[in-house]
């Protein structure tokens, strides 16, 4: 039964994403919009890595979008001024940004609670002024620009469909891993702390080693949206990776439902393509969204995945109390 | 250059800590960061400037309606954001219900009073001068108010019985509702002084800066004060915040474009140093 339910879950998800893939380019027909959709599709595959920071973690961090700037400004060096192939600009930053993100997380995962926050705002707002300021490397305000198109060898892109195509793969990828990760001991330990830390320590788990391979993975795939990123936009400045990018990637995962990798994509597309939606509310737009965020909180705390998850129970409960009922139950 | 420097750090510091009691104020009372906290800045350097500026009040009526104005505003953002998830089962929550706040508060103000930035009167102008130094008042000003806060602050919560009551409903909340205490009332009196202490850090450095939705970035480094001073404790707050302002101001002395770069390092070395604050005390967590 078990297996079975597994195996239904793995199709659904399969079916869903190659609906989603086939369906998306063709549905949208302008290319603005596509650029939107592989926006949303960056921004899901950062926010994985809050997932598992704050999803099973715990741990609220408002680092995401200042690594994310990290691998994006490591990408461009790579591949503007070093020259590098395209995909070895993507190992090469993401490789970098998770040797920095070690440092980081060696000095920063000592903190525990809100006081990780604070630093993850200070690292944040660090990070953002030194790639706004420190001209010779990264440009200035102007940032880097001239950066070439995504060329993986085998497939090069040329149109915003193309990048729709590889950005789908690696996001299915990341989602896939960040499922397994959730299942393996790691995960286990991360939700451990999460729930209770000194629970935690009594089972043995090395929190703050624990803490720290959490900010790497979070590192690694922010880094990896910011490298691609840097290929779709071919120029990036400092303006992209600000703190409030960070706030609204909490903002997105929490739409969602961050337990959930479907959750969290879902809650993705949705803000991201919402502006667009709504452009009729034209200067409004903001107000509206703050007051929904509010509303959100407020009435489904956990997200479209939590809403889906207790009305799914309420059924079940009714039939249980229905087969009781007839007498079959029993 | 040097006194100057140490003035106007002292004065922005003193901001900060006006900013950064309200925050602990509600961190005590309900464990809950607000995000909101630079906003409700911003708006009271923007009531203050309707109501010096647009309406023409003189100083002492325009003090009494700027205060029951931010009074309002707390409670109205109290019952808001904070008392629908109260009984939430995850804190993040609240956090985020505040961020989404932020926003909401930075859109009224930009519909109420236009995108561009306003400039608004000075309290008091002129300078005291000795030979090359000159001291301006407002800064001595900008001082003496929030000494004064700072000092009500300290008696009302340490001295009074009002604050017992308060701090009775922070540490133990079902505890101090047996012992009959409103909570509801307490909490919202928090909010409330918690709104004119920042309302009235906006209205003090209106005239410094332009009133415009950006005074809102303020807060983080009272954030930044309060994590330096040590968590949960107003004499921390105070003494961090002022020491961040001081920091900020005299970085202006090496460099000017990584200003918010050097305050926020400060931090991180701090939080590195001593992780529980420079007053803090290490309190052991609680299975």
């Amino acid at each position: 039964m078990r297996e079975k339910k597994k195996i239904f879950k793995i199709l659904a998800v399969v079916v869903i994403c190659a609906a989603f893939t086939l369906l998306v380019p063709k549905l949208i027909p302008n290319q603005y919009m596509i650029n939107i959709v592989n926006n949303a599709l960056l921004y899901f595959i950062a926010i994985l890595g809050l997932s598992v920071m704050l999803g099973m973690g715990g741990q609220v961090t408002f680092s995401i979008a200042g690594t994310m700037g990290i691998g994006a400004f490591f990408t461009a060096i790579f591949c503007v001024k070093l020259g590098w192939h395209p995909l070895m600009a993507i190992l090469g930053s993401v490789v970098a940004t998770m040797a920095i993100a070690l440092v980081l997380g060696l000095a920063l995962c000592r903190l525990k609670g809100s006081y990780f926050a604070f630093g993850s705002i200070a690292l944040v707002h660090i990070l953002y002024n030194i790639m706004l300021n420190w001209k010779p490397i990264t440009g200035g305000a102007d940032g880097i620009s001239g950066i070439p198109k995504l060329d993986l060898v085998f497939y090069s892109c040329t149109t915003k469909e193309n990048y729709f195509y590889v950005f789908i793969v690696v996001a299915v990828l990341c989602g896939m891993i960040v499922g397994r990760i959730r299942t393996s001991s790691l995960g286990r330990s991360l939700a451990s702390i999460r729930d209770n830390e000194i629970a935690a320590i009594c089972m043995g788990v090395n929190i703050y080693q624990t803490k720290v391979i959490s900010f790497i993975i979070a590192g690694a795939f922010s880094s990896l949206a910011g490298s691609l990123l840097a290929f779709q936009n071919t120029n990036i400045t400092a303006e992209l990776f600000t703190f409030e990018q960070s706030a609204i990637f909490l903002v997105m995962s929490m739409l969602g439902g961050i337990e959930s990798t479907i959750g969290v994509f879902v809650g993705t597309i949705l803000l991201t393509v919402m502006p667009e939606w709504m452009r009729v509310l034209a200067s409004y737009y903001k107000l509206v969204y703050g007051i929904g965020v509010i509303l959100l909180m407020i009435f489904m705390p956990m997200g479209l995945a939590g809403l889906v998850q207790t009305i799914y129970k309420k059924i079940k409960r009714r039939k249980k109390a229905k087969m009781k009922a007839s007498g079959v139950g029993s | 250059m040097i006194i100057q420097l140490l003035l106007s750090g002292i004065s922005m510091g003193m901001i900060y800590a006006l900013m950064a009691m309200g925050l602990i104020l509600i961190v005590k009372a309900v464990g809950v960061l607000n995000f909101a906290h630079g906003e409700l800045f911003m708006l009271g350097a923007y009531i203050t400037y309707m109501l010096t500026v647009q309406m023409g009040l003189p100083l002492i009526p325009m003090l009494i309606c700027g205060l029951i104005l931010f009074a309002f505003v707390g409670l109205m953002f109290m019952f808001s954001v904070y008392w629908p998830l109260r009984n939430a089962s995850w804190p993040v929550t609240i956090t985020i219900s505040t961020l989404g706040a932020s926003m909401v508060l930075k859109e009224l103000a930009r519909f109420i009073w236009g995108p561009f930035p306003l400039k608004a009167k000075p309290i008091i102008s002129g300078a005291l001068s000795f030979g090359k130094i000159t001291l301006e008042y407002q800064y001595l000003f900008i001082i003496g108010v929030s000494m004064l806060l700072i000092l009500v602050v300290f008696v009302l919560f340490e001295k009074l019985y009002i604050g017992k009551i308060m701090q009775a409903a922070a540490q133990g909340r079902y505890a101090a509702e047996l012992m009959g205490i409103p909570i509801v009332v307490t909490i919202a009196a928090t909010f409330m002084i918690s709104t004119c202490l920042s309302g009235i850090g906006g209205w003090l450095s209106a005239p410094l800066f332009l009133v415009s939705q950006s005074l809102g970035s303020m807060a983080l480094k009272a954030f930044a004060g309060i994590v330096v001073g040590g968590f949960g404790n107003i004499t921390g707050a105070v003494i961090g915040s002022i020491l961040i302002g001081l920091v900020e101001s005299y970085s202006s002395l090496f460099t000017s474009v990584y200003r918010d770069a050097v305050v926020f390092l400060v931090l991180i070395i701090v939080l590195l140093v001593r992780p529980q604050g420079l007053l803090g005390e290490r309190i052991s967590e609680k299975a």
